[in-house]
């Protein structure tokens, strides 16, 4: 019996929330047990049988559970934009599909077989480039989710269990899938196919065929440039960030233990970086020899020494006061006393110093001797020593004596 | 006689300081050039082994006991859960921002693990950035910082934990 188009959708829009319950309890194996489903029907008020012969939307299996047909399951994950994905086996099929129809293709010589073959062509190749983008988006949509920040290590497991099944499971067969280094990868059939079909547009006398295989030549030309687009998806986006989200998991995880336990052995799993401190290294210097001789010298027992003293050279004559004094008496009055004590001292061929010259100078202050002073009038005397600025002096008898 | 690259003096004080030779130093290609020679050399002289990676080279010893690179992968932990906690992406921030030397400390400060922090080296602040800078890891400016590359050895560390306990929990299972 055909199913009627119209009862079908009108079916789905009157009891929306009843599939998308069905959809979502079959959504793990396309299967639903018979209780859950009795139990959904009296909910919602729908009977079992039409869901069964009159929609088809379910068939019931040999152990008496139901299964969601293909066609109802695609449907439903279209509309609510929810797939399941393919595993890459699948993937693989179709891409077999599609070269052993071109093989029959081109083995071919009856025009209707040729038709067929050219309509099966271009639905797989359809059919897998729409799986291939289907399944880009939902592992680019899942990845992003698992960028969202989390909290505790067990997030962080399940976040690097989840990239690592994705790349290794999905990721990386969907890559070898397209690889076009392989022989037998799909890309490089489908430019067979395209460089046949453009060959065989020109070449073919039928012009129904003509125009067939130049639409094969079309689809599979866009199907080239589709495949490219999600490699690069795949490779230069999706397989860096997945890898990355991993990486940084695994670094967050591995210094969460760490700090939760970097003060116990357990901390210490995994040795931290064992790098090398700087340390200096002493080698015997050159001069060593030398420093240890000076160093020892300090030690050294020295025997007394003893130095005599020097007798110091000091001119200890000092003039006779006394005869001088005599000499000065005489020659009173002395019109400038330093000059004659100067005068008289240099008359006995002596080294004229300081001292010798204050033994006679210091005569002006006998009480014999009465002095009258010439302040303004200075004069320099050179002696052997100093240089004296002294002023003219008067020279008397003192009247009391 | 042994023919010794020109940079051999510098080259082997740099390396016995416990310094990383960045890929932007002119020595980082004169070692790769003679990597095997250098192996030799740091192994038979000083039971060291030398480890030349894409982006820097560094010396790891066998007999090491100090707790100063221990106090390193605490402070990048505790920093890179603090970015986190700030809703900042903490792998681009290590990779590309400029550190300021006060905010830094202050973060660290405010955090809840900071009882860490007062048992480690890391709470004489300042030394502890110099000595990294000259060991460069991190490149020290004044008052600002950034992350060399050499940081990713220790990335790599926080991974290596990952991985075994990873592994142990799924023996568990």
């Amino acid at each position: 019996m055909r199913t009627n188009a119209k009862r079908v959708l009108n079916f789905l829009t009157a009891n929306f929330d009843f599939v998308k319950l069905l959809f979502d309890l079959c959504k793990e194996d396309s299967t639903i047990r018979t209780e859950e489903l009795i139990k959904i029907c009296n909910e919602h008020d729908v009977n079992t049988a039409t869901l069964v012969t009159d929609l088809r939307i379910l068939r019931e299996l040999p152990n008496g559970n139901y299964k969601l047909h293909k066609n109802y399951s695609d449907f439903l994950q279209f509309l609510f934009d929810e797939y399941a994905i393919s595993l890459p086996e699948a993937l693989t099929a179709m891409s077999n599909a599609i070269e052993e129809i071109f093989t029959k293709l081109r083995g071919a010589t009856d025009k209707s077989q040729i038709s067929t073959y050219i309509v099966g062509l271009n639905n797989v190749i359809d059919d897998f480039l729409e799986r291939i983008d289907r399944y880009t988006q939902n592992l680019l949509r899942d990845t992003e989710s698992l960028k969202s920040s989390v909290e505790s290590a067990t997030d962080l497991t399940l976040r690097i269990r989840k990239a690592t099944f994705w790349i290794e499971e999905f990721i990386k067969p969907l890559n070898t899938i397209l690889d076009k280094s392989q022989t037998k990868s799909i890309i490089n059939t489908i430019s067979l196919i395209s460089a046949y079909a453009n060959q065989r547009k020109f070449e073919e006398e039928d012009a129904n065929l003509r125009r067939q295989f130049s639409k094969l030549y079309f689809n599979a030309l866009n199907a080239d440039l589709d495949i490219n687009q999600q490699i690069k998806k795949l490779t230069r986006e999706l397989l860096p960030l997945l890898d990355r989200i991993k990486t940084n998991s695994q670094i967050q995880m591995g210094f969460y233990y760490f700090l939760d336990s970097y003060d116990n052995p357990e901390g210490y799993i995994v040795p931290v970086p064992n790098l090398v401190f700087a340390s200096r290294q002493y080698p015997c210097s050159t001069i060593f020899e030398k420093e240890v001789t000076m160093f020892l010298e300090h030690f050294r027992e020295s025997t007394k020494t003893f130095i005599e003293d020097e007798v110091p050279e000091i001119d200890q004559w000092l003039p006779d006061t006394e005869f001088f004094k005599e000499k000065l008496r005489n020659n009173l009055p002395v019109d400038n006393f330093y000059d004659w004590c100067y005068q008289a001292l240099n008359e006995e061929e002596i080294k004229l110093d300081m001292m010798k010259y204050s033994a006679i100078a210091n005569l002006i202050f006998e009480k014999e001797f009465d002095a009258e002073f010439e302040i303004e009038n200075r004069f320099k005397l050179e002696l052997d020593d100093v240089i004296l600025t002294v002023p003219k002096v008067n020279l008397y008898a003192s009247i009391s004596k | 006689m042994q023919a010794y690259p020109n940079e051999h003096k510098e080259i082997v004080k740099e390396l016995l300081d416990g310094k990383f030779i960045l890929y932007s130093d002119n020595l980082f290609q004169v070692i790769q050039d003679n990597k095997d020679f250098y192996e030799d050399f740091f192994y038979h002289s000083f039971d060291y082994n030398l480890d030349v990676r894409s982006e820097f080279i560094f010396l790891r010893s066998k007999a090491t006991t100090e707790r100063d690179t221990r106090d390193f992968t605490i402070f990048l932990a505790l920093l890179c859960r603090e970015l986190e906690l700030e809703g900042k992406k903490f792998r681009e921030q290590i990779d590309f921002a400029t550190f300021y030397v006060d905010d830094v400390w202050q973060t660290l400060n405010n955090s809840t693990k900071k009882e860490i922090i007062d048992s480690t080296g890391i709470k004489e602040w300042r030394n502890f950035l110099n000595r990294w800078n000259r060991k460069n890891v991190i490149s020290l400016n004044g008052n600002s910082f950034k992350f060399t590359k050499a940081v990713n050895l220790f990335f790599e560390f926080a991974v290596n934990v990952a991985n075994e306990k990873l592994k142990n929990q799924i023996t568990v299972v």
